[in-house]
């Protein structure tokens, strides 16, 4: 049998090989497009008006074991909804209030942005943090350190809210009793008491 | 007897490629459903579909997107190349036309379109909208009185050893540590002198990935010069207690991680949400929000916003999401600005038209087959 002798101008690939390359190469291709990603690092600038404020944030609430209270004796608790840990109905003079409990990340814009946020779903004008750092009400509860705020619009039906705010572990707690101003003097030392009495199981 | 095969289609238009391709995708999207229950679902998308390959250990596999852009190829090249447009091939290349429309829409809505969340309370107004999983740094210049001026870095200077250097400012901002989910640890030892903010009481710990994208808190150091009174490392983390501020001069400045932010061409002001239950119920039956569309020269125009009705204006489309409860309600709508929109539309009137088409086109020939009896045939047969 005549031996077949190649020289290497003749020399071609096996069809075995030259899958082996291209498909080494498109895998160092894929390697290389890996460490490559290209970044955004686009730079946007914008005015915003002043006037916007953060809105909070309500996200799942967190891991945390949940919490326990002790619920004052005209409040009915509601069956739980939506975002909210809890709800209860309180009867007043006018009718009825109503407490809401909920839990978001952080500060959830800020006390400031919130207490303004609540001034104008109350009709009224936005304050200075001065104005509502000085308007803070502090106490302390079964999660420490907190501060409440007495919201009023004009008029004894004008709605009010008492609202606190409470920091836990990189969340925060608040506790809103929406109601007429009338009602609000009578349903603060409840309010208060609720407030104090939430705590970790 | 002995002729070579003679291929009846090109390579670029052989229809192994579309059955073979999409066998993939098939497998690509059994895939893809599994995995989303361990990886969540926006990173299964990224991983398997809108990708162009991924990794299966050492392996490099093709993606979703490589995937489509071999069939959408294909097909491209055959209706170019393609020489007969009679009558009994015009309806299928119209079908073809219509799939490569239908993948230029997606394409469209891949690389161009922007979606996220406008959160609107009862009586207030807003334009701005947060994306769903992007992020920036902002540097927020507050020391007008009318008005803040924003600087938004995306989340590709979120890398460390980046430096960003605001313009107008001496500031030098550089990234020492990123994480796209963290927690935050109170320090144990007394901190260095160079900790600012809460960096002095806490320290940065990275977490693997939450599922549920919504869960990850990103969290990032930063080393600030340029300005004595600021220099140190700062901590930032998504939805932080107390926002860090920074003085330079007689400027104030704010510095923000958060979820990407844009400002809509108008704006939305919520004048009443309602959430409406099924009769006996605490079951939502709808959700509905009445707004008003404010434009830029304070026109405003009355629209309603509800399930299955969403507002479109001005190439954006608004849906009502979700709400936040209470005694003023907070109003979650879904934008999303998608260019590519009305190609699945366009493509499924043109394949509906090409299949009309083949299918008149051939009627004739089925029904006069029908018609033959069957003797006829099988001389037909015989003579061919």
């Amino acid at each position: 049998m005549q031996k077949e002798i190649h020289t290497a101008g003749e020399y071609t690939l096996s069809k075995g090989w030259r899958w082996g390359l291209c498909l080494g190469l498109i895998w160092i291709l894929c390697w290389g497009g890996s460490g490559c990603k290209k970044r955004d690092k686009t730079v946007r600038r914008y005015q915003v008006p002043k006037e916007t404020s953060p809105l909070p944030v309500e996200l799942p609430t967190s891991e945390q074991p949940g919490y326990v209270w002790d619920v004052p004796q005209n409040w009915t608790e509601q069956p739980a909804s939506g975002m909210r840990m809890a709800t209860f109905m309180i009867p007043v003079s006018s009718g009825e209030a109503e407490c809401s409990v909920f839990e978001l990340v952080g500060q959830a814009g800020g006390t400031v942005e919130n207490v303004n946020r609540w001034r104008r779903q109350l009709g009224l004008a936005a304050d200075t943090p001065e104005s509502i750092q000085a308007a803070a009400v502090p106490a302390s509860g079964g999660l420490g350190e907190f501060s409440y705020f007495r919201l009023a619009s004009e008029g004894s039906e004008g709605k009010a809210f008492l609202v606190s705010l409470m920091p836990v572990d990189g969340y925060t707690l608040f506790v809103k009793v929406a109601c007429t101003t009338g009602d609000l003097a009578g349903l603060e030392a409840d309010f208060l008491s609720y407030c104090k009495s939430i705590r970790r199981p | 007897m002995g002729d070579s095969y003679q291929p009846k289609y090109p390579w670029y238009a052989h229809p192994a490629i579309m059955i073979y391709a999409t066998l993939w995708l098939m497998v690509l999207l059994v895939v893809g459903t599994l995995a989303q229950k361990g990886m969540g679902l926006y990173l299964a998308q990224q991983v398997y579909f809108s990708s162009w390959f991924f990794w299966a250990g050492p392996l490099p596999l093709p993606g979703g997107r490589l995937v489509l852009a071999v069939i959408g190829t294909s097909l491209v090249l055959k209706l170019v190349r393609e020489r007969s447009w009679g009558l009994q091939m015009l309806g299928v290349n119209i079908v073809h036309l219509g799939a490569v429309l239908l993948l230029m829409g997606g394409f469209l809505t891949a690389y161009f379109s922007e979606e996220g969340s406008l959160w609107v309370s009862e009586g207030e107004t807003s334009a701005t909208v947060r994306d769903y999983h992007d992020l920036e740094l902002a540097l927020i210049d507050t020391s007008a009185t009318s008005h803040d001026d924003v600087v938004a870095y995306a989340a590709g200077w979120l890398y460390p050893g980046e430096v960003i250097t605001p313009e107008g400012t001496a500031l030098r901002i550089t990234v020492k540590a990123f994480a796209r989910n963290c927690r935050l640890v109170q320090r144990k030892a007394a901190p260095e002198s160079s900790l600012r903010g809460m960096a002095e009481r806490f320290e940065l710990v990275a977490l693997g990935l939450d599922p549920q994208g919504e869960r990850n808190r990103a969290g990032v150091l930063l080393d600030i010069s340029g300005v004595s009174e600021n220099t140190g490392s700062y901590l930032l983390v998504e939805h932080m207690p107390v926002e860090q501020t920074l003085s330079v001069g007689e400027r104030s400045f704010k510095l923000v991680l958060r979820k990407e932010q844009r400002r809509l061409p108008f704006a939305i002001e919520l004048l009443d949400f309602e959430r409406v239950v099924y009769p006996g119920t605490d079951t939502p039956k709808s959700f509905r929000s009445v707004v008003h569309v404010v434009e830029e020269n304070g026109l405003k125009r009355r629209a309603v916003i509800q399930m299955n009705e969403p507002l479109r204006h001005r190439g954006y489309t608004l849906y009502q999401s979700s709400f936040t409860p209470g005694q003023v309600e907070t109003s979650v709508l879904a934008v999303v600005q998608n260019f590519g929109r009305v190609f699945p539309y366009l493509s499924s009137l043109v394949m509906c038209a090409g299949l009309l088409l083949h299918l008149l086109v051939f009627l004739p020939m089925l029904i006069q087959r029908q018609r033959k009896p069957a003797g006829s045939k099988r001389v037909e047969e015989a003579a061919a």
